[in-house]
């Protein structure tokens, strides 16, 4: 195994600390406001200005020059590329990875297709419904060396399965070198391709009028870290630097990572050329349309960093939704730019794929990405107003900052990019609608309170066994990707920043930006950040969250107040012994009393049961502990009298994950307005709880403010002792309502 | 004779069918409503998930709380639902007694007797009667699900707007599958009245009788019916959404819309009153008499075919060298 060549040592270039950003920052400021100001009056010759990062885009190791063209009407793509590779892994390599990702869709039995997920992908036997030859490759017809004397050198390459040994998978390939190649070195290779588009499946594909073109160039992997293309991972290269030129017939719209360079050049065979360049970047996509529409705006993001124009590539007659998308745009721009750091580019490009290619949407690549498919559902009830345009939208956009400049390993640690990316999806749609209303309405109604996240954790609780930091990413448990790295890790990241305030978080996320952007951190980098920026307790939550097989679920398990009555039998009173019958009960109740329940200091009594805890490492005992708390008084429940001389005793008891770094806060609701609060360290598995008051408990409840947003069941979270007036009348006359509506129509019917 | 009782008559008549209609779909929905009422009770009202919030319920949660219930909900109204039809089986049999044409000024029949006399004798046709119904429904969704799903794979096939694929076909579909069922709600009812008006035992040909009378009446035995009782089977929705587009209601907010929804179970019973009494007089009319003269035999048809098999054996028997 190669040397991890994502290690520092292995990038030239050294990481820009605070001080380095707080020194430029002026500079930078006026920089941003001077390109905002040229932008505005020059649209058209900003996309052939150099641009202006506020980040700085490091120098690559690594250049593509491909000159490829695609057949529509076949989905044929044929091309050549030229290749420098410096090998900056600082060990000798005798051989180069290639990964040829359209091979995955070549047939049936390829890793990918046996892999794939029903749920997130068509079945095949649903894909070859809707197109019988959907089949997609790519085949290098010549791999050659090209010497610095300009002779050539034809290499030999073979396809290789590292993974799963399937002699049938050819997504991956090596190029063997004719010697070693040493630390340092350069070899430029020339590749001449052949292959075909699938019909659109995972990312990529097209047919008749449109084509996202992803994955679709031979690519060098990463020594020693190149994996096969697996139905439930995406992608993960070096930096290097494009120029790409794409053919396609005339009048064709085309899109692509980067900027364009020069007008389109038309060919006399009807075809015409493209030509986009971008400096460091890990992926090259584009895409092409002959009934595609386009838009741009313009804006410069909070933040910091040059004014952004952004093009809107979409199907025809759904220019009604650009506003949508400029206002998403907007404020990912703005929530990322001020939460995280400056935007480097000063180009985007969006594509929106009609709907029956729908399998290429929600994808990021570098400059690029594809939202939502787009569709006149999008315009109509009901789903003019749910806001899965802008949800889509601003995830993809989120991943320009992980996926694109930070450049986590997604084969190895998905959650990483795409955990990151949920998080921030949720911060920019509350920057676009605000707190609870980030939900989506319907007929009038929220479909949630608060996020969608927790209920989808809560439906796969049962599933979740295993932790979310697990490699590589494509042997999680069946059906648990999807929970595991994006919804748990984006939970977790929200739960750090209600307990640890948002400040906090974003002071991590700016730092790790700033020191990773383009060096490929893993998670233990990312929690050295955590435990600098953000502190021992943050660090340590982390990196239980992220190592910890079940999700934390806590519960009121039980709940119950009834009237305090004295004991039966001889029992030590104020002034000595008395004998309490059943008759005499009533009589000594008051005196009985302890003096404890009375809150003579308006404090409230509670007596608290910890079993304790016990790991390999350490241990705490268990103890039963009296103490008082304040309350906070509030009104009291209508309906409540207070009875002199009465004493209620209620218990409750809790139940907890037992982690370590996951305290929880607990509530106590009296019927006499009391509110009592306490905070449970959460290391034991349970707790019990006794109050001996004057007044009935009436609800109880654990993370009333609902902080502990991984806790996957919100359900188990609260109990009232007595059920709230008016709900079943509601409902439960409602449901009989529903029912005599099914009695008359079935009757009716029948 | 007269063709319809004296106004009088006829409207206490037709007012105790609809009410004995009204009590039978409010007591169908007991059990459900019943048990979903101690099961919120018992359960959602006692969680502050549910309970404790400010404003309507978000669908999501309203979804859950609806999921905690559903099998209680669903039991009562099995068991609600399976009664109401026997019942209803039962009620149009009396029902089209009481709404016949008087054979005489003494001819003033009761309706609880004559649900019970005429209900029982006819109760096993009657049943026959509903599952013919069923068949006929569900075969008919069916068929237009499949014509869905043929247009949904050539739409996908040809990129077609996800609008259309999606919400414009399904919805068609689904619309077309209502009309269906309207169109055998109205056959089945008129078969029933006939069943009973005729004492026929064979569910099928009372079938065939009605398919003449449709012939003769399309519009005033098949389609008008289908029509009202689309309105009918539709009529609490509007309340019922309107209960939950209101909420949170407050006691007196309750018991507003449950009077509104008993208030749409009502004019429901009534339409469906009016309509058996319809069709019980239009079957009474002397136009009519030849198609009420079809005799109540079976068709025969497996006996038709054991025939055809049976001289084709023979036949080829004779021909064999």
């Amino acid at each position: 195994m190669l040397p991890d060549a994502r290690s520092p040592a292995s990038n030239p270039r050294p990481p820009r600390d605070g001080t380095a950003r707080a020194a430029g920052g002026r500079w930078r400021a006026w920089r941003s406001v001077l390109g905002t100001l040229l932008a505005a009056g020059a649209a058209a010759a900003a996309s052939n200005a150099p641009p202006t990062p506020a980040l700085e885009l490091p120098p690559t190791a690594i250049s593509y020059r491909i000159d490829a063209r695609l057949e529509p009407a076949t989905r044929a793509l044929a091309g050549t590329e030229e290749i420098r590779w410096t090998n900056a892994t600082g060990a000798p390599l005798h051989s180069l990875p290639l990964h040829l990702y359209l091979n995955a869709f070549a047939h049936q039995r390829t890793t990918w297709l046996s892999e794939q997920q029903i749920g997130r992908f068509d079945a095949v036997a649903e894909l070859l419904a809707e197109e019988p030859d959907p089949w997609g490759w790519i085949e290098p017809k010549s791999i050659v060396l090209r010497g610095p004397d300009g002779r050539e050198r034809p290499l030999s390459w073979r396809p290789v399965q590292p993974d799963d040994g399937n002699p049938l998978d050819r997504s991956l390939a090596e190029i063997a070198l004719p010697g070693p190649l040493a630390p340092g070195e350069t070899v430029t290779l020339a590749i001449a391709f052949e292959g075909r588009l699938p019909y659109p499946i995972a990312r990529t594909g097209g047919a008749r009028d449109f084509f996202l073109v992803g994955q679709w160039y031979p690519k060098i992997g990463v020594p020693g870290a190149a994996r096969q293309f697996h139905s439930t991972t995406e992608f993960f290269a070096e930096f290097a630097d494009f120029d790409v030129t794409f053919r396609v017939p005339s009048g064709w719209l085309v899109g692509a990572t980067g900027r364009p360079e020069g007008p389109p050049a038309p060919g006399t065979d009807g075809f015409v050329a493209h030509r986009f360049t971008q400096r460091a970047v890990h992926d090259f996509a584009l895409v092409a349309g002959s009934r595609l529409a386009e838009a741009t705006s313009r804006h410069a993001p909070q933040g910091g960093g040059p004014a952004v124009t952004v093009r809107y590539l979409f199907p025809r007659g759904l220019e009604a939704l650009v506003p949508r998308w400029q206002r998403a745009t907007e404020a990912a721009l703005d929530t990322l730019g001020a939460g995280v750091g400056p935007y480097p580019y000063d180009h985007l490009t969006e594509v929106f794929p009609p709907s029956w290619a729908q399998e290429t949407a929600g994808m990021e690549y570098p400059t690029f990405f594809t939202g939502s498919d787009a569709d006149l559902a999008d315009l109509r009830f009901p789903s003019a107003g749910l806001r899965f345009q802008e949800g889509t939208l601003v995830h993809e956009f989120a991943h320009e900052y992980f996926y694109g400049l930070v450049a986590t390993n997604e084969q190895e640690e998905a959650y990483l990019d795409e955990g990151f990316s949920t998080y921030w999806q949720a911060r920019a749609m509350e920057t676009l609608f605000g707190g609870d209303e980030a939900s989506s309405v319907l007929l009038g109604r929220p479909l949630l309170r608060g996020g969608f996240g927790r209920v989808a954790l809560g439906f796969g609780n049962e599933r979740i066994k295993e932790p979310i930091a697990r490699s590589p990413s494509w042997l999680y448990a069946p059906g648990t990707l999807g929970l595991q790295v994006y919804i748990r890790v984006g939970q977790t990241l929200e739960t750090a920043e209600k307990r640890f305030g948002r400040e906090t978080i974003d002071r991590v996320f700016r730092a790790f930006y700033a020191r990773w952007a383009f060096r490929h951190p893993t998670l233990a980098d990312f929690l050295a950040v955590a435990r600098e920026q953000g502190g021992e307790p943050l660090a340590a939550f982390l990196a239980e969250a992220y190592t910890t097989a079940r999700q934390p679920d806590f519960a009121v398990e039980r709940a119950t107040t009834a009237r305090w009555q004295a004991p039966l039998g001889r029992v030590p009173g104020p002034s000595g012994p008395l004998e309490v019958k059943p008759a005499t009960r009533e009589e000594h109740a008051a005196a009985l009393a302890p003096e404890d329940a009375r809150e003579t200091d308006g404090t409230v009594f509670l007596e608290v049961a910890d079993p304790g805890w016990t790991r390999a490492d350490a241990a705490a005992p268990g103890s039963i502990a009296r103490r008082r708390l304040p309350a906070v008084r509030g009104p009291a429940e209508p309906g409540y009298e207070a009875e002199q001389g009465a004493f209620y005793e209620s218990r409750v008891r809790v139940t907890g994950p037992a982690w370590q770094h996951l305290p929880v806060e607990l509530e106590f609701r009296f019927a006499d307005g009391a509110v009592v609060t306490e905070t449970w360290d959460g290391r034991a598995p349970w707790r019990a709880y006794r109050f001996l008051r004057t007044a009935p408990l009436v609800a109880a409840r654990v993370d009333p403010r609902g902080t502990i947003a991984i806790d996957p069941d919100e359900l188990n979270d609260g109990r009232r002792i007595e059920p709230k007036p008016g709900l079943a009348a509601d409902w439960g006359s409602w449901l009989g309502g529903l029912a005599g509506w099914f009695v008359g129509a079935l009757t009716l019917w029948l | 004779m007269a063709l319809r009782p004296g106004p009088g008559p006829f409207a206490r008549a037709t007012l105790k069918v609809a009410a004995a209609r009204l009590a039978l779909v409010v007591l169908g929905a007991l059990p459900a409503w019943l048990l979903a009422r101690g099961a919120i009770a018992a359960g959602p009202a006692t969680n502050p998930y549910f309970a404790d919030g400010a404003g309507p319920l978000p669908w999501v949660l309203a979804a859950r709380m609806v999921r905690e219930v559903g099998g209680a909900w669903a039991g009562g109204l099995a068991l609600g639902l399976a009664a109401a039809l026997l019942l209803d089986q039962l009620l149009l049999a009396g029902a089209v007694r009481v709404l016949a044409p008087p054979r005489g000024p003494w001819d003033r029949p009761r309706l609880a007797p004559a649900v019970f006399r005429f209900g029982l004798s006819h109760l096993w046709p009657l049943l026959r009667v509903a599952l013919l119904a069923l068949l006929a429904g569900g075969a008919g969704a069916a068929a237009l699900r499949g014509l869905s799903g043929g247009l949904h794979r050539a739409g996908v096939q040809a990129g077609w707007w996800r609008y259309t694929i999606d919400v414009a076909i399904p919805g068609a579909a689904l619309l077309a599958s209502l009309g269906w069922l309207a169109l055998v709600a109205a056959a089945a009812l008129w078969t029933r009245v006939i069943v009973v008006a005729d004492g026929r035992r064979r569910a099928r040909r009372a079938v065939a009788v009605a398919l003449g009378v449709f012939r003769r009446h399309p519009l005033g035995a098949l389609f008008g019916p289908a029509a009202a009782l689309f309105v009918a089977a539709a009529l609490p929705l509007p309340v019922l959404a309107g209960w939950r587009a209101a909420e949170p209601l407050g006691r007196g907010g309750v018991a507003l819309f449950t009077l509104l929804v008993l208030a749409s179970f009502a004019l429901q019973a009534w339409i469906w009153t009016r309509l058996v009494g319809g069709a019980v007089v239009r079957y009474a009319r002397p136009e009519l008499d030849d198609v009420r003269q079809a005799p109540d035999a079976p068709f025969g048809l497996v006996l038709r075919i054991r025939d055809a098999v049976r001289g084709a054996e023979a036949r080829r028997r004779r021909e064999a060298p």
